[in-house]
């Protein structure tokens, strides 16, 4: 069942991550793949609802739709949201869609009838704090020396501890409704009220 | 790169039967948070068969034990043939899940995660040295804390499963 996974036992995905100071800290990516019926609608308003009541500008970035074909469409979406965290950092949180063999299907559920989706799919949950994002810092030499020095030694263990820490669980909050929307079995979220 | 040692390789756990996919989601989940670990979940996927749901869940929680060891815990769990069934307990009718589980447990304890004494052959030297003989009780005690907590998870998935344990 695993034999991809016995050869690369040492193949753990979470090396450390590389911390660019000057642009800002990266995530570790978040995916989700689903195959089976669900409401695309649905879940694609309850991601967009999600950026709005925790105060991110939506944007979708890309929208891609190819021809249908016997087995289905295929469709890509990607969205992203910011939110200045303060006048130094902004938070993004990326979302990208990927959709296979994409069918609208009618089901009788509770006795009335329902539009669905029947795909196969992956979601990919990523996100960065980014740093001086005015670019202030960055148009002098002296500037640029400044700021390496200010997020390698001043700040770097707060960049870590406290406003990575937060976006990465934040986005692990979107993770984890994205499951619960599509009542996955591993749904559960012990992490919930972290930040 | 950082240096993991392997503690504990491929560990498994298979079971047939009923059960509740959540609630066991829900235990190793909350085990790691009390445990102080960081939740970090690698892959989840759902597919929907015609014999039943087949689920793979990979999480790989990681604690910074120290600025220079961290232990990660590796579990995947694959669910398989996986249907719905309702069961009757104590009058009262409760959904559970039919079908086979299989959990692969790693752990590892990696040597300096931040990569600080990478740079230079000199410095790999000095750690090596340091790894091997002048910080061995430490890492030894690093090590059994990791076996303490992959053991202990084991344990608690053996009893939630109702398996047979010699771990206690």
């Amino acid at each position: 069942m695993d034999s991809k996974a016995d050869t690369d036992l040492m193949a753990v995905p979470d090396a450390p991550i590389e911390f660019d100071t000057m642009v800002g800290i990266p995530m570790w990516p978040m995916r989700i793949k689903y195959f089976g019926l669900f409401d695309w609608e649905g879940l694609y308003k309850m991601v967009y609802n999600w950026y709005q009541q925790k105060g991110y500008f939506y944007n979708e970035t890309n929208y891609s739709y190819k021809v249908p074909t016997p087995m289905g469409a295929e469709m890509k979406l990607k969205c992203e949201g910011w939110r200045k965290t303060n006048d130094y950092m902004r938070e993004w949180i990326y979302v990208y869609y990927h959709f296979f063999e994409m069918r609208e299907v009618e089901v009788i559920k509770d006795g009335k009838k329902q539009k669905l989706t029947k795909a196969r799919f992956y979601i990919e949950l990523t996100g960065m704090v980014e740093m001086d994002y005015h670019g202030r810092w960055k148009q002098t030499l002296m500037g640029a020396y400044l700021k390496e020095f200010y997020h390698k030694f001043i700040i770097k263990k707060h960049m870590e501890l406290m406003w990575w820490d937060r976006l990465y669980y934040r986005i692990y909050k979107l993770h984890g409704e994205i499951k619960q929307f599509l009542d996955m079995q591993g749904k559960e979220n012990a992490y919930y009220d972290v930040w | 790169m950082s240096f993991r040692e392997i503690v504990i390789e491929k560990q498994r756990i298979e079971y047939e039967g009923l059960f509740d996919a959540h609630e066991l989601h829900h235990i190793i989940d909350y085990y790691f948070r009390e445990k102080g670990y960081d939740k970090r979940e690698t892959r989840n996927m759902e597919n929907t068969t015609p014999e039943g749901k087949y689920v793979e869940i990979e999480i790989t929680p990681w604690k910074k034990t120290t600025d220079y060891h961290r232990n990660i815990i590796k579990m995947k769990i694959y669910m398989s043939k996986m249907r719905d069934v309702e069961v009757e307990k104590d009058n009262t009718k409760i959904k559970l899940q039919n079908g086979r589980v299989q959990f692969v447990i790693d752990a590892f304890l990696e040597y300096d995660y931040d990569d600080r004494w990478e740079n230079k052959p000199i410095h790999q030297f000095i750690r090596t040295l340091f790894d091997k003989y002048f910080y061995k009780p430490y890492t030894d005690k690093y090590k059994g804390v990791l076996l303490e907590d992959t053991r202990l998870i084991v344990d608690m998935i053996k009893r939630y499963f109702n398996l047979f344990e010699i771990y206690a």
